[in-house]
């Protein structure tokens, strides 16, 4: 597509107007700061709104930096108000997936403009010339759905706060539910696999006992725990993840305190472990003892003996 | 029943006309191989449904006779598995059958001369593992009375030996066909209970308990003997004094010396199965017990939760009835210890008390 070069005056350009927008909207000072030093080196691309300004079709980034530098005018390539919807949202991708590698939030906003509408067979191709990867249509399917969830979710995923399969989930909850989840996600910094974990804990005992997910996660018991754990996400994070555990398998969680107690009161030396059964559930005891040396095991030899007659030790093998 | 599928290489079976006779107005496709089915099936919004509502007639190839699949780390029944078919027309959310076959498609078997044959030769060979044999395992056995005779031709040839019992097993009513048989106390008619709480929330389409303990009372009055299930066994509030209440209430209705055996087991599930359950039932809280992995891979219920619920059951049992056999399902030492106060092992393994259960209530010579 070839389109004459005009300078335009920024004023005339509506920002609000975000049909062909692709970029984050972050990153504009660290662009005025380059356009300061060097100056602008590509022109952006504009269309004709048919209300006598100009949409963007790509240069978000730039046109905020010049503003913020305050310049007047804008050196653009312009599109007319008729011109073709696919062959601009075509250019507004390629640009941009051109200039830098585009955030997943980016990415998505990239899928939404190519081919809306159509068979994803025939986006997924149209995908792979504008984004120049290789593409499956699902994963393209996925990726477009991001763009649609509501804004905290997209926050939370441009913030790295929640990963994409993540994203897809809470979007599939009730937003206040799903609200609830990716700030607790936005605070504790978990894995994939831990949010996992704690969303599907906290789903179990969210149908178990007929509560919502949120009145699970936004408890006072959970507020309490991010008080007093002063910052430290990794506490935060353990503490949280113990106290679903606890609400989720109250039995075997007290058998377990229970017997860390117990373990605890058999004063087992350096190197010496004791496992119960995984779960309580076998019969199995495991006694461990880890040694370097002849002398380490002897200095070991009356171990048994005197777990025997430790008073710990048959309340774990009555 | 929406449509019947029957195998080309089945077609000529006697069992397919009947069946088909007994389905007039069902719509048949005939294939070649069960693939067409399978991709209908899947097709559907909910598949495990959809394969409810269809019957695929198809020729068994490989055998009919099965053992039980138990797992070394707890007693096992030592049961024989007469595989007829597969999947069923009840719904029932903790069904393993919903994540055991992919995709789950209601199957009979139609070759039934090559099953009477396979089972007459080994019945004559008298091998001491197979005393005990039932169709309950990958279906439900009285689903099938409406449309086929395969039950009563069971039912008859057991009836005419003295050293196998068979067991049908199930959670519908379905007796009337067979109370007139020669059964000679060689067909155990079994049925699967459970609380009015657990069968309204988990049981899509069985008979309500009631009706089940009716038809037993009936079969008992015809001289079956009979076996009682308490399978799976669901814990939540207050279980345990419903569950002691569907034990008298058996025993209200039937005399002790008709019944064989009656089993408990709690709910234990592959984790496959919890999404399933709660994408069918969604009303259903049995996925969200405190289940733990068992040494089977199968999640369980926590050991001492299943214990203090198998030892108030079992003493409701044994107080009802204090003749009859009581056992557990795939449990370890720990568990019979603590709830019945022996191990299988004292009495010569869990296979040998069933076996001699079947002597004294079927009658067979072990
Ligand atoms: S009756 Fe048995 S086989 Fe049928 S759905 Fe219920 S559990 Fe499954």
């Amino acid at each position: 597509m070839i389109l004459p070069l005009k300078n335009i005056r920024l004023s005339l350009v509506d920002t609000g107007d975000e049909t062909f927008r692709v970029s984050d909207p972050a990153g504009a000072s660290l662009l005025a700061e380059s356009i300061r030093a060097v100056g602008l080196l590509n022109p952006v691309v504009l269309q004709e709104n048919g209300k006598g300004g100009y949409r963007i079709v790509s240069g978000f980034r730039r046109i905020a930096a010049l503003r913020s530098l305050g310049w007047d005018e804008i050196p653009s390539r312009v599109a007319t108000a008729e011109a073709d919807f696919d062959g601009l949202a075509f250019l507004a991708v390629s640009e941009n997936a051109a200039s830098r590698p585009l955030s997943i939030m980016e990415e998505s906003r990239a899928v939404a403009l190519l081919g809306p509408g159509r068979p994803w067979e025939e986006r997924t191709k149209l995908a792979e010339k504008a984004l120049r990867l290789a593409a499956n249509p699902r994963h393209l399917e996925r990726l477009e759905s991001l763009s649609r969830l509501p804004a905290f979710i997209r926050e939370a995923i441009s913030s790295e706060a929640v990963a994409f399969a993540m994203a897809l989930t809470l979007g599939r909850l009730p937003e206040d539910d799903a609200r609830v989840l990716a700030e607790l996600f936005s605070i504790l910094k978990l894995s994939l696999s831990k949010q996992r974990e704690l969303l599907d804990i906290s789903t179990d005992i969210s149908k178990r006992d007929e509560v919502a997910l949120r009145e699970v996660l936004a408890g006072p018991a959970i507020a309490a725990i991010l008080e007093e754990s002063g910052g430290d996400r990794g506490l935060a994070a353990r503490r949280v993840r113990e106290h679903l555990k606890r609400r989720r398998f109250p039995h075997l969680s007290a058998a377990e305190e229970n017997f860390s107690r117990n373990a605890a009161e058999l004063r087992l030396p350096q190197g010496a472990a004791w496992e119960p059964p995984p779960f309580f559930e076998g019969e199995q005891h495991t006694l461990s003892i880890r040694v370097k040396s002849r002398a380490e095991l002897a200095a070991r030899k009356d171990l048994v003996a005197s777990l025997l007659e430790n008073p710990a030790l048959s309340r774990i093998l009555p | 029943m929406e449509r019947l599928y029957i195998d080309a290489a089945a077609i000529d079976f006697p069992a397919v006309s009947v069946i088909r006779s007994r389905l007039a107005g069902v719509p048949v496709e005939i294939l070649d191989g069960p693939s067409a089915v399978f991709r209908c099936v899947e097709a559907a919004s909910d598949p495990i449904a959809a394969g409810k509502r269809v019957l695929y007639l198809a020729v068994n190839r490989g055998r009919f006779l099965r053992p039980c699949p138990g797992t070394r780390n707890y007693h096992c029944c030592g049961y024989q598995i007469l595989h007829v078919g597969a999947f069923c027309t009840m719904d029932c959310a903790y069904c393993i059958l919903q994540a055991y076959f992919h995709p789950a498609v209601l199957t009979f078997f139609v070759n039934h001369e090559d099953l009477f044959t396979e089972l007459s030769q080994t019945l004559a060979e008298r091998p001491a593992n197979v005393r005990r044999l039932g169709t309950g395992e990958f279906t439900d056995s009285l689903i099938w009375e409406p449309l086929s005779d395969l039950n009563a031709r069971l039912v008859s040839l057991f009836g005419a030996q003295d050293h196998a019992a068979l067991e049908l097993k199930s959670k519908s009513t379905a007796v009337d066909r067979l109370l007139g048989l020669p059964h000679n106390r060689k067909t155990i008619l079994a049925f699967s209970v459970n609380t009015g709480a657990a069968i309204r929330e988990n049981e899509r389409r069985t008979a309500p308990l009631e009706a089940r303990l009716a038809a037993a009372e009936k079969s008992a009055a015809h001289g079956f003997p009979l076996a009682f299930h308490f399978d799976p066994m669901i814990l939540y509030p207050g279980c345990e004094a419903e569950y002691e209440e569907v034990a008298r209430a058996i025993f209200r209705r039937v005399p002790q010396d008709s019944v064989a055996w009656v089993s408990l087991g709690t709910f234990r599930f592959m984790p496959d199965l919890k999404p399933i359950v709660a994408r069918r039932f969604p009303a259903s809280k049995i996925p969200y017990g405190e289940f733990i992995p068992g040494a089977d891979g199968k999640m369980r219920y926590y050991k001492p939760l299943r214990t203090a619920l198998f030892t108030r059951v079992a003493a409701a049992i044994r107080e009802a009835a204090p003749s009859v056999t009581v056992y557990f399902c795939m449990e370890d030492d720990a568990v019979w210890r603590e709830a019945l106060g022996f191990s299988p092992d004292e009495k010569g393994g869990l296979a040998r008390i069933l076996d001699e259960a079947a002597s004294r209530v079927c009658g067979i010579s072990i």
